[in-house]
């Protein structure tokens, strides 16, 4: 039974499904991996697994990848760190493979085994693994081999760190684009790791190379680099190398480098502190802003509350806002819909005063706009408003337009108005629920759409909460029986529905004399839909009366219901019935 | 009678997987096939012209748009509350075939007095291999035990639904070889969808602007016209024929004077065609009411993210 | 083919690629199914898929056009003794890994020269996968020397070369390098690649090819119509996958792609009256498929598999109620009175041989 009596069996059955037609045992071999590993012992492992993988790696994308993941954690199934370096030569090949994810799980399963390795074994075995990989004839080696310098060079001695340093720079003005823009996305991860001094000299112009790069993939990444660089160096270097190359990319003729910029200049700022920030990335900002591209728009648009926050409100509102003013009324409707989700956020920053005279007409035009997702974006997000402006102001202002919203012609614009009804009433009283409001709120009673009627219902308990049992006999529950004999019987089901929410709220006396009959009633209408949700209403109303009315009520109702002609009907009857002999039972 | 017979566990298990499949997790191999055999006994007891009384639902194609059949449901009401019937195509060109068809024929089982489930031309065996839905179930059950019972299945699905003797609904149209409903009552559906004849044209056909009965590009069933469908409501002393089949762009679509209808509710088809879907309210004074709906939004669906539908590149 | 040519906007360059990727794998469809005959796409495809008929039709389609236009202009010729063999040449742009130079050369059509012209990206692959099939290799003569690093194919008749379509001046340099001679008769090739090229780049290379080749015929295969609702939700699509059709709005229709043309300066001269002329003609691919595409070919393939998309067909081919989404519009330069017969006709299935390699598919 032991793995000791059959020795070989694990690894004749992994090498029989390695090679097997069917994909799915190929890869589910790999995945146990470990488990083969460990049955094997430490030594076969090393000496019969690994050489076997190594030499079977002509696979399936997806078993690469498996294997290129498996390995990263093979440390303790070969003996330990010691025997670290076995793992490599399987993931060297993997690192030259065609499909990128394969090399890509390759790279990190690497720099996991080697920031585990002894610092000799990483000199003998890893430091020239990435020499070659950098020397590699075919351009996806050499791809590879940038991610792995970081790795590599804090254990290098001295004559080596310079030879690691000029291979990275040669793989910067490497032939292959794709080079390049490894070598780019990887250099923040590298420079991390090099000398101050050298960082300066020989990162810096590495570096500014590649900010002038002639293909624009390989400038977009080394607008990436900017803020990790620029953590690196000391404030007066950053101010002095970095912000020209910010200035510069914020202009680039590439929309994409740009767009790179306006993603990223909240962490550019972060990297050049404040005082540059107002001087010079203000202007470069406001610049991105009124872009020519929509997508640069979008990107900056998206991240105007942020930028602002790291400004005085004096800057914000004489620089951005009137940016901010022209996009809200700009041509693409994505970019009108990247401010609308952001610009609530705005209105602590900019205070009171302005938010009333500058921010507030800004709402209101994009509260109106004609994309839907624009309106959505400002209704769920008006709450941020609330605490700047107070209530009273903000329902003044926007009450007109929410009445609008309330009838729009996408529902789940509709949906978030009525999401927001509780809240606002929550923080207005009684008086904001006017009669133009009272109608809406009965309106989506009937509205086409399911989800509405069943919101619409949510909401009449919400608004009976917050009002009170009292509020809502005058002006909620007259209104609400009156629809019980709508002619559709999906909207007579909703106002079953919304009984059975409001009857917890209005208690026993008022659930007995005015919200039961009508329940009663209802199990005499010809649509056996209603009827079995009169059974499901009336099994949510037994707690809330008195025993008594349970029994002499609501039992002969749900045991005729229990007879109908209709499946449906009788299980929900039964099912009621249940419920009543419980509670009398615990009673 | 008897067909419900279900125990209450079998009602609770029922539940517990519809409670999934709204999340569109599949169920299991063996939790499939105890379900068909059950929908099996409750289908083979429909008629060919299976008849529904008012107040409904109708619907047409889905084709494996789970998210947009949740969608569906969200406008329309949920099933026990809504009576929906559903003139087929389930299957084939969505990713969720396998989820969106158990779910209807769990329904089905747990409610079938709620739910009326016809049979559309793409639920066959021919073409579902060619269509999606045989890969669909090989991909997430790792054989096509899963295909070969739903599709055994497919065979007792009625042709046909009557409402209230009025509105007369089927997923392609109309035949040569058939007056009268009474000749649709008489002849046996429990097979495989032949390439021609009456059962081949009720999944097949389509209405045509020319008249009488012309020849299909599809290659399957007929064109016929106004005067075809005139004659057959006449006949059948039908208001109205409601059919599927086709994809129209406003989600529904009269021809033949409001003698007929059709009603595609796979909104953005494919994931490719930017229609707008929708489904027939037909209430309890028999007002038809149409209502259009738009694909779901897509959150946290990233396979449906990464896979766009194919383009001539 | 579907390639390559990627816009520095917009666009990602790696996205753009990948659609020769999935063009390959369709083209690889079809031929599984029997709708053509290439007996080397699948040496370029990594992963085999099935994909829908729909698709598979519609790639025969651009196919079969192609094909047959093409092979109009290789057999254009000028009678002077009944037996003359003018020289043709073949640009392919945004080439990717189609295979047409080795069919061509099955039906022993091999033009003078055959030239293919993508990003670098491209040509290395495609350079590395021809360096390793036997097969591939064969076709181009023991003299070829095949350069994966530089991305480069140079054999008697073939030559694969990188460059970035949108650098004009380069381009000059390229088709030097690759020994194209600018008067001879030459079949330009641009399927699915200008319309990712921003429309400036697109008329800067309808331009240069106007004014370099005096005897030219430039066919072009892409979208039409983005702003119907099918055309919006293709845009959407194709962004997402991160393959915006810069191009597109700015030729949004038939006309629009022949006035590309025209107004790039595409004319022919006519010997017989000594006055130019222009000729710019583009059909939604509906048009090509039911009135160009030969009768009975089409017969062939529409029984080949169950075909249940009509709507869908109708809406990315051509309809009338829909706007067509996808064209073939080639225009012609006649300096030299080659060019009189090559166009779109109407089938006459009797009298237009079809392709002589699919009757065995």
């Amino acid at each position: 039974m032991s793995t000791m009596e059959e020795p070989l069996y694990p690894i004749a059955v992994l090498i029989d499904e390695l090679k097997n037609d069917d994909i799915q045992l190929r890869l589910n071999s790999i995945r146990r991996l470990s488990t083969i590993a460990r049955a094997l012992g430490e030594e076969r492992t090393r000496k019969e697994l690994i050489p076997f993988l190594s030499e079977n790696n002509d696979d399936d994308d997806e078993v690469l990848l498996a294997m290129a993941e498996e390995l990263g954690v093979f440390i303790p199934y070969v003996g330990g760190v010691e025997y670290a370096h076995v793992l490599l030569p399987p993931l060297e090949t993997l690192c030259t493979v065609e499909e990128t994810c394969v090399r890509d799980k390759a790279v990190e399963s690497l720099c996991r085994i080697g920031s585990q390795m002894r610092e000799t074994d990483l000199v003998d075995w890893f430091i020239p693994l990435v020499k070659r990989l950098a020397a590699g004839e075919w351009f996806t080696a050499r791809v590879s081999s940038c991610g792995l310098f970081h790795i590599a060079y804090p254990s290098a001695p001295d004559m080596l760190k310079t030879e690691l340093r000029s291979i990275y720079s040669q793989l910067c003005q490497d032939d292959m684009p794709m080079v390049r823009r490894s070598a780019a996305s990887n250099l923040g991860k590298f420079a991390a790791t090099v000398e101050p001094a050298h960082l300066k000299t020989d990162i810096m112009s590495i570096f500014e190379d590649l900010t002038q790069d002639d293909q624009d993939s390989v400038r977009l990444l080394a607008v990436e680099g900017c803020a990790a660089l620029g953590k690196l160096l000391e404030p007066q270097d950053c101010i002095a190398h970095i912000l020209p190359v910010i200035v510069n990319f914020s202009q680039d003729k590439s929309w994409r480098v740009r767009y790179m910029v306006a993603n990223q200049l909240y962490e550019l700022c972060e990297a050049v502190g404040p005082e540059p920030t107002r001087t010079d990335l203000v202007p470069a900002y406001v610049r991105l802003l009124r872009d020519n591209e929509a997508e640069v728009r979008i990107a900056a648009a998206g991240k105007v509350t942020k930028f602002c926050r790291i400004l005085s409100p004096e800057l914000a509102i004489q620089h951005i806002l009137p940016c901010v003013k022209e996009l809200s009324s700009d041509s693409s409707q994505h970019v009108r819909s990247a401010l609308a989700s952001v610009i609530m956020g705005m209105a602590p920053v900019l205070g009171k005063d302005a938010t009333i005279e500058q921010l507030l007409p800004i709402f209101l035009s994009l509260l109106k706009d004609e994309f839907p997702d624009v309106r959505l974006n400002i209704i769920s997000k008006l709450d941020q408003v609330n605490q700047v402006i107070g209530i009273d102001l903000l329902s003044q202002s926007l009450l007109p337009a929410i009445v609008e919203l309330a009838e729009d012609r996408h529902w789940r614009v509709r949906l978030a108005i009525i999401e927001y009804i509780p809240l606002l009433s929550s923080q207005l009283g009684v008086g904001f629920f006017d009669d133009k409001l009272g109608a809406l709120c009965m309106q989506w009673l009937q509205d086409k759409v399911y989800s509405i009627r069943d919101a619409a219902a949510n909401n009449l308990k919400r608004l009976a909460e917050e009002f009170g049992p009292e509020w809502a006999m005058q002006h909620i529950i007259p209104q609400v029986l009156e629809m019980s004999t709508n002619s559709h019987y999906l909207y007579r089901m909703t106002i079953l529905h919304a009984v059975s929410l409001l009857a917890p709220v209005m208690g026993s006396e008022i659930t007995c004399s005015k919200l039961l009959p009508v329940v009663i009633n209802a199990s005499k209408d010809r649509v056996p839909n209603i009827k079995f949700n009169v059974a499901k209403v009336l099994q949510s109303l037994i707690p809330i009366v008195d025993q008594s009315i349970a029994e002499k009520t609501i039992r002969p109702c749900l045991v005729e219901l229990s007879e109908d002609p209709d499946v449906d009907v009788r299980f929900f009857a039964n099912q009621a019935l249940q419920t009543i002999d419980s509670v009398m039972m615990s009673s | 009678m008897g067909t419900n017979s279900l125990s209450s566990e079998s009602i609770t298990d029922l539940d517990q997987q519809i409670e999934q499949l709204m999340q569109c997790k599949p169920l299991s191999e063996p939790q499939v096939r105890t379900l068909c055999e059950k929908a099996k006994e409750i289908l083979m007891q429909e008629s060919n012209v299976q008849p529904v009384k008012s107040p409904v639902t109708i619907c047409g194609d889905i084709h494996g748009q789970f998210h947009d059949l949740a969608e569906l449901f969200r406008i329309g009401g949920k099933c026990p509350d809504t009576n929906y019937l559903f003139m087929g195509d389930y299957v084939d060109r969505g990713y969720y075939s396998v989820e969106t068809v158990t779910l209807l024929v769990a329904l089905k089982v747990r409610y079938h007095q709620r739910i009326t489930i016809l049979r559309g031309n793409h639920e066959s065996r021919q073409i579902t291999q060619v269509y999606g839905f045989y890969d669909e179930c090989l991909r997430k059950y790792g054989n096509a035990n899963v295909w070969k019972i739903f599709t055994d299945l497919f065979d007792y699905f009625p042709l046909t639904a009557l409402v209230e003797s009025e509105i007369f609904c089927l997923h392609g149209g109309l035949s040569p070889s058939i007056e009268t409903l009474d000749n649709i009552r008489n002849f046996d559906r429990v097979q495989e969808v032949p390439h021609e004849g009456a059962m081949c044209d009720l999944l097949w056909s389509d209405p045509d602007d020319r008249c009488g009965w012309g020849i299909s590009p599809r290659g399957a069933g007929y064109t016929f016209g106004l005067d075809i469908s005139e004659q057959f409501n006449h006949t059948n002393s039908l208001n109205l024929i409601a059919r599927a089949h086709q994809l129209v762009m406003d989600g529904f679509n009269w021809a033949h004077e409001q003698k007929v209808v059709t009603i595609f509710s796979a909104p953005n088809y494919c994931y490719r065609c930017g229609n707008m879907a929708s489904i027939l309210e037909v209430d309890d004074c028999k007002g038809h009411t149409f209502i259009q709906f738009e694909p779901a939004p897509r959150r946290g669906e990233p396979d449906v993210t990464r896979r766009t539908p194919d383009y001539f590149l | 083919m579907a390639t390559e040519a990627v816009a520095d906007s917009h666009s990602n360059r790696a996205a753009v690629q990948a659609t020769n990727d999935d063009a390959s794998a369709s083209k690889l469809s079809c031929v599984k199914k029997g709708y053509m005959k290439d007996d080397y796409i699948h040496l370029f495809v990594r992963r085999p898929v099935r994909r829908s008929p729909i698709i598979n039709r519609g790639y025969f389609a651009r196919w079969a056009a192609l094909r047959k236009l093409l092979f109009q202009f290789l057999d254009c010729e000028l009678n002077i003794d009944g037996k003359s063999d003018s020289k043709k040449q073949i640009l392919s742009l945004g080439a990717g890994f189609d295979t047409m130079f080795f069919q061509l050369q099955d039906e022993g059509k091999t033009p003078f020269l055959y030239v293919e012209l993508d990003f670098k990206e491209v040509t290395s692959k495609k350079a590395a996968i021809i360096e390793t099939s036997s097969q591939l290799r064969e076709k181009l003569g023991s003299t070829a020397s095949i350069s994966p690093e530089k991305g480069e194919v140079l054999s008697d008749h073939y030559k694969l070369l990188p460059v970035d379509l949108r650098d004009i001046q380069k381009l000059d340099d390229v088709i030097a390098s690759a020994g194209m001679d600018p008067s001879l008769p030459t079949f330009i090739i641009a399927e699915c690649v200008l319309i990712y090229l921003d429309p400036e780049s697109t008329r800067a290379i309808v331009v240069w090819a106007s004014k370099t080749f005096s005897t030219a015929a430039f066919f072009l295969y892409e979208q039409i119509h983005p702003d119907d609702a099918f055309g919006q939700q293709m845009i959407r699509n194709l962004e997402s996958r991160g393959c915006a059709l810069l191009g597109i709005y700015d030729t949004p229709t038939l006309l629009a792609k022949e006035k590309l043309f025209l107004d790039q300066g595409w004319q022919y001269f006519l010997v017989t009256n000594n006055a130019r002329y222009q000729k710019a003609v583009a059909w939604d691919m509906l048009r090509v498929y039911t009135d160009f595409i030969d009768a009975k070919e089409r017969r062939r393939i529409e029984r080949l598999e169950l075909f249940d998309e009509f709507e869908e067909w109708h809406m990315m081919q051509a309809s009338q109620i829909f706007h067509e989404h996808y064209c073939v519009a080639y225009a012609i330069n006649d300096a030299m009175g080659l060019l009189g017969n090559f166009g779109f006709t109407k089938t006459q299935p009797d009298l237009i041989k079809s392709p002589s390699a699919v009757a065995s598919a």
